[in-house]
């Protein structure tokens, strides 16, 4: 056996759990839905008739589709930065050597490891037209309570909210470490040479950060392009009003668990999972002009 | 089915396998165990059944103590609850097992899951497994509501049918002596109660139930009796539509309530004085006074119905057959629907239990359980098909926009019907 | 001065994260009377303490929180140890189709989870593991996260450590687990963490595969508490309270190997 051969065949029995609990809890499920977006599937009969391309034909062409690309798209737009440009603000402060330093990143991690099972109530009662907080505040302050929840025009920015609520500790930590490695070198050059705060973020910290923010880009536009299951708990299990929550994932869950149409579910995953793989591509390339001399 | 906030991934669906070939095959898996490994091990001439439920809290509670007494009048039959949490995991639950081939041997079931059940050959009818007297004494709309194709498919457990609550404090500051009875009245009541108190008179869920509840009382139907077409956009559609409407916008006397709220909240808070609810919400409502009255009607009387249905999967052994339907003869036998309905607000299943003592009594005690049996003759049940699922959804969306203000009542009605036609085609 | 706005800030944006929180809690002790009411008390009129007992004692509590403590540290175990051997492999061995594999790993993160439910649970139905532990636990072995996260960890580590070892003639095992894990000591413990509690919180998988409050876990218990027609508010609260205590613990305690971990993962 050549040493190449032997390197290879240790290498593989390194990763042989990885390779086959991921083959058959993955791989297998992956490409078994891929066979059934092919096929008219009601999920209970045996009855099973290939019809080629017909679902995906049939999704391109429903305007719910549509709505719910559209407002994937829309969430993607718009979350990812603000909850980006809020973590880095967060890490910035929780690096300026506070006291209770623990107690305000424990804080900002509770909404990550708390169950939305409890807090999508809460988030109901904050965003109830007649009790909830935030009318409660507005009306406090003087200001037009809102219709949150029954107004389709604030569907996206109640989901938004949630989703940066949720995961801004996750991101403000993983920025924190970030933070962590610029060498405090530059900064004291900087104040040598009579930088303004500003001028150190801008010239230093964003620039060498860059890879961080690279990482948490494509991790936090994956999970954008999943987004579903704040909307489920906050409009009690539809889609909001005027259908102003669909997304591509709730679309799926519409079709598959409400209709029992596994074909048009399974097509529809496979369209999210191109767009979603299309778009990190994209960032991969973009990803060239990241800095790397951290 | 409003407000499930758990339940999440359920997309779950989105995929699937190869079913049909790969369940039930593996080795020493023997074949139509009816997901009920435990049947093995049990002492001869003992058998298990497994019962897939949806019963939360104190409702659980009371099937696990009604379960407990079969188990000891039946010390060979061990009857396993499986709790599934809400009716939408329920559903993903029994999906799977559906789909591994390995359905438990009885579960809860809601009216458009048995179809597609009953319809793909999954169930076996209770109608020859139950005694006559059983079926035969059924209420009426509960045996139609579990029969298909004149055979009685399922049995009625935790029923409900819809009732007026009202807060008798608002009423009598309004100066309404009775509960309203028709539109006209119950319009004007809310219309009354609103100038009394400065709270809207009246709250529903607008929906696509609602509407279906407000049309049938015009007069109208969603579906041709073929079931094939929509029927509602004639005059009794557009009546309906209009009466929601004008209660909303016209009349500011009510308000029209999410898909994310339950109805019941609001009432027991005091936001409103009247609501058109489910029975089994009784429960709820624990801080304000209420009375429930029958539902008003226009034309006609016309009373949604909810709850589950169980059915028995055929998968089953013949010996777990029996042994099932015994025990859903037990749980429907007239004193244990009488135990049930008393103790969760659901409503008995027999014509006998209605004229019993023991229900008199409780109903002397608690006269609110009383009035939703009395309006049983008027119930009906939504069209049994799955495949109007997104159609309803859709009619869902278009009520909305009409109560906000966006949209005609001609619009409304035409885009509904559009909706439920596409849905019916689409399957 | 300067101090004093990013106190200011800080506090600002403590508030909205923790806001709901804080309105769990306050809704975990209040009385039925007072839990929706039209203008917002923080704190109770009435404290109701009691709703915490009487969650507790609505569902096999003690064994959902064994269920998910004994699920949760297995998944973590053995996610750690198959993850760091795939990761040793990626990060510091040559081998044929090892980017073409590392690309596939990361593109499966990319797909919904809930594509995988049905399928898996065929598999699982056709192992005979429903309602087992292996049943809960085996799908979710490894994760490509961790995967990820220890590569990126393995590759900032200088190349003497492990030329050194291979150099003694250990095997790559005896490398990765005699030397290099107890110097990474900071990014299993933020493997472990994310791990942690993404198997503490899950759902679904358990309640399709588990068939009796023997393997139930604190999730599941949470759903006990609301039906059809009505939800106990304060009690869903308070049981959503201890059942994220845990969590919270751990992470104060694991937060500074947390942050180290990530910070020399490098990110890159």
């Amino acid at each position: 056996m050549s040493f190449r051969l032997r390197r290879s065949v240790t290498a593989y029995l390194m990763l042989l759990p990885t390779l086959v609990l991921i083959g058959v809890f993955v791989v297998y499920p992956i490409v078994d839905s891929f066979i059934i977006s092919f096929y008219k599937w009601d999920m209970l009969s045996a009855n099973k008739p290939f019809v080629g391309l017909q679902n995906y034909v049939y999704i391109f062409e429903d305007p719910l589709f549509h709505t719910a690309l559209k407002n994937t798209v829309l969430y993607v737009v718009f979350f990812v930065p603000i909850v980006l440009a809020l973590g880095l603000l967060t890490a910035v402060l929780l690096n300026a050597k506070i006291r209770l330093l623990p107690l305000f990143r424990t804080a900002f991690f509770i909404p990550y490891v708390t169950s939305l099972a409890a807090t999508g109530i809460v988030w109901q009662w904050i965003f109830n037209d007649q009790f909830g907080l935030l009318n409660y505040f507005l009306e406090r302050a003087g200001l037009h309570p809102q219709d949150w929840l029954n107004d389709p025009r604030w569907t996206l920015f109640n989901i938004i909210t949630i989703g940066v609520w949720q995961n801004l500790g996750y991101v403000a930590v993983i920025f924190l470490a970030g933070l962590q490695n610029i060498s405090r070198e530059y900064y004291e050059a900087a104040d040598v040479d009579g930088a303004t705060p500003w001028q150190k973020f801008a010239r230093i910290t964003l620039p060498l950060l860059s890879p961080t923010t690279y990482f948490l880009l494509i991790l936090t536009t994956i999970e954008a392009f999943k987004v579903f299951l704040q909307i489920y708990v906050l409009y009690g299990e539809t889609a909001g009003p005027n259908n102003s929550g669909m997304t591509l994932l709730y679309y799926m869950f519409t079709k598959g668990f409400g209709d029992y149409r596994m074909g048009y579910a399974c097509a529809s995953a496979y369209v999210l999972f191109l767009i979603v793989f299309v778009f990190t591509l994209a960032q991969m390339a973009l990803s060239r002009r990241v800095h790397y001399e951290a | 089915m409003k407000k499930r906030w758990l339940a999440t991934g359920a997309a779950v669906v989105l995929s699937t396998t190869l079913v049909a070939g790969c369940g039930g095959q593996a080795p020493g898996n023997a074949a139509n165990t009816s997901g009920n490994a435990t049947a093995g091990t049990a002492p001869a001439g003992q058998v298990t059944i497994t019962f897939y439920e949806a019963m939360p809290g104190a409702l659980g509670d009371e099937l696990k103590k009604l379960t407990d007494q079969f188990q000891q009048q039946n010390p060979n039959i061990k009857v396993e609850l499986v709790y599934n949490g809400s009716y939408t995991t329920q559903k993903q639950k029994l999906t799977a097992a559906i789909a591994a081939h390995k359905p438990p041997t009885l579960a809860q079931v809601q009216e458009t899951w048995e179809t597609e059940y009953y319809n793909n050959g999954l169930l076996q009818p209770v109608q020859d497994l139950l005694p006559k007297e059983t079926v035969d004494d059924l209420i009426q709309i509960w045996k139609d509501d579990n029969s298909y194709d004149g055979k009685l498919v399922s049995v009625p457990f935790n029923k409900s049918a819809y009732v007026l609550f009202y807060n008798p404090d608002d009423f009598a500051k309004a100066g309404i002596t009775k509960p309203p009875a028709t539109w006209d009245e119950l319009e004007q009541d809310a219309i009354q109660i609103t100038k009394a108190t400065g709270i809207p008179g009246l709250a529903f869920q607008g929906n696509y139930y609602t509407f279906e509840m407000l049309l049938r009382q015009a007069g109208g139907k969603v579906l041709t009796d073929d079931q094939k077409q929509a029927a509602f956009g004639d005059d009794a559609g557009k009546k309906a539509l209009s009466f929601m409407r004008k209660l909303v916008i016209d009349d500011k006397a009510a308000t029209a309530i999410g898909g994310n709220a339950y109805l019941s909240d609001g009432f027991n808070t005091h936001k409103y004085a009247m609501d058109l609810d489910s029975t089994a919400s009784m429960s709820f409502i624990k801080n304000v006074k209420f009375k429930v009255a029958p539902l008003p009607g226009d034309v006609q009387k016309a009373v949604p119905t909810a709850g589950t249905n169980i059915v028995l999967f055929k998968d089953a052994t013949p010996e777990q057959q029996q042994a099932a339907a015994k025990y859903l003869d037990f749980l429907i036998s007239k004193d244990n629907t009488i135990e049930w309905a008393k103790a969760t607000g659901y409503l008995p299943v027999r014509k006998s239990a209605l004229d019993d003592p023991a229900w008199k009594a409780v109903v002397s005690q608690n006269p609110n359980l009383g009035v939703a049996p009395g309006e049983l003759e008027n119930a009906y049940f939504s069209p049994r098909l799955a495949e109007l699922y997104s159609g309803q959804n859709d009619v869902t969306t278009q009520i909305g926009n009409m109560l906000a203000g966006k949209q005609s009542v001609d619009d409304t009605l035409k885009k509904s019907v559009d909706a439920i036609t596409q849905a019916l085609a689409g399957k | 001065m300067k101090k004093v706005w990013v106190y200011l800030v800080l506090i600002l944006l403590s508030l909205f994260v923790l806001g709901p929180f804080l309105w769990m809690l306050s809704t975990s002790v209040k009385p039925d009377a007072e839990v929706l009411s039209a203008i917002p008390h923080l704190f109770p009129e009435h404290w109701a303490f009691d709703n915490y007992a009487k969650a507790w004692a609505s569902a096999p509590f003690a064994r959902y929180f064994w269920n998910s403590f004994f699920v949760s540290a297995l998944e973590t175990v053995f996610d750690l140890t198959f993850g760091a051997m795939a990761a040793y492999a990626f990060a510091r061995m040559e081998f044929f189709g090892k980017n073409v594999l590392f690309v596939a790993l990361l593109a499966t993160m990319m797909v919904p989870g809930e594509v995988l439910l049905i399928p898996n649970y065929i598999t699982i139905s056709t192992l005979n593991w429903l309602n087992t532990y292996p049943g809960l636990i085996v799908p979710w072995l490894v994760s490509v996260f961790t995967i990820f996260l220890m590569r990126q960890f393995f590759l900032g580590l200088p190349r003497e450590v492990f030329e050194a070892a291979e150099l003694d003639g250990c095997g790559p095992l005896r490398t990765l687990f005699g030397i290099i894990m107890p110097i990474s000591k900071p990014i299993w413990i933020t493997s472990a963490l994310i791990k942690f509690v993404g198997a503490w919180n899950a759902f679904l998988w358990v309640l399709i595969i588990a068939n009796s409050s023997d393997y139930y876990t604190l999730p599941v218990g949470l759903i006990n508490f609301s039906s059809d027609v009505g939800t106990v508010y304060n009690q869903l609260m308070a049981a959503a309270t201890f059942s994220v205590l845990p969590l919270i613990v751990l992470f104060l305690f694991g937060q500074r190997y947390f942050i180290e971990g990530i910070a020399r993962s490098g990110i890159k």
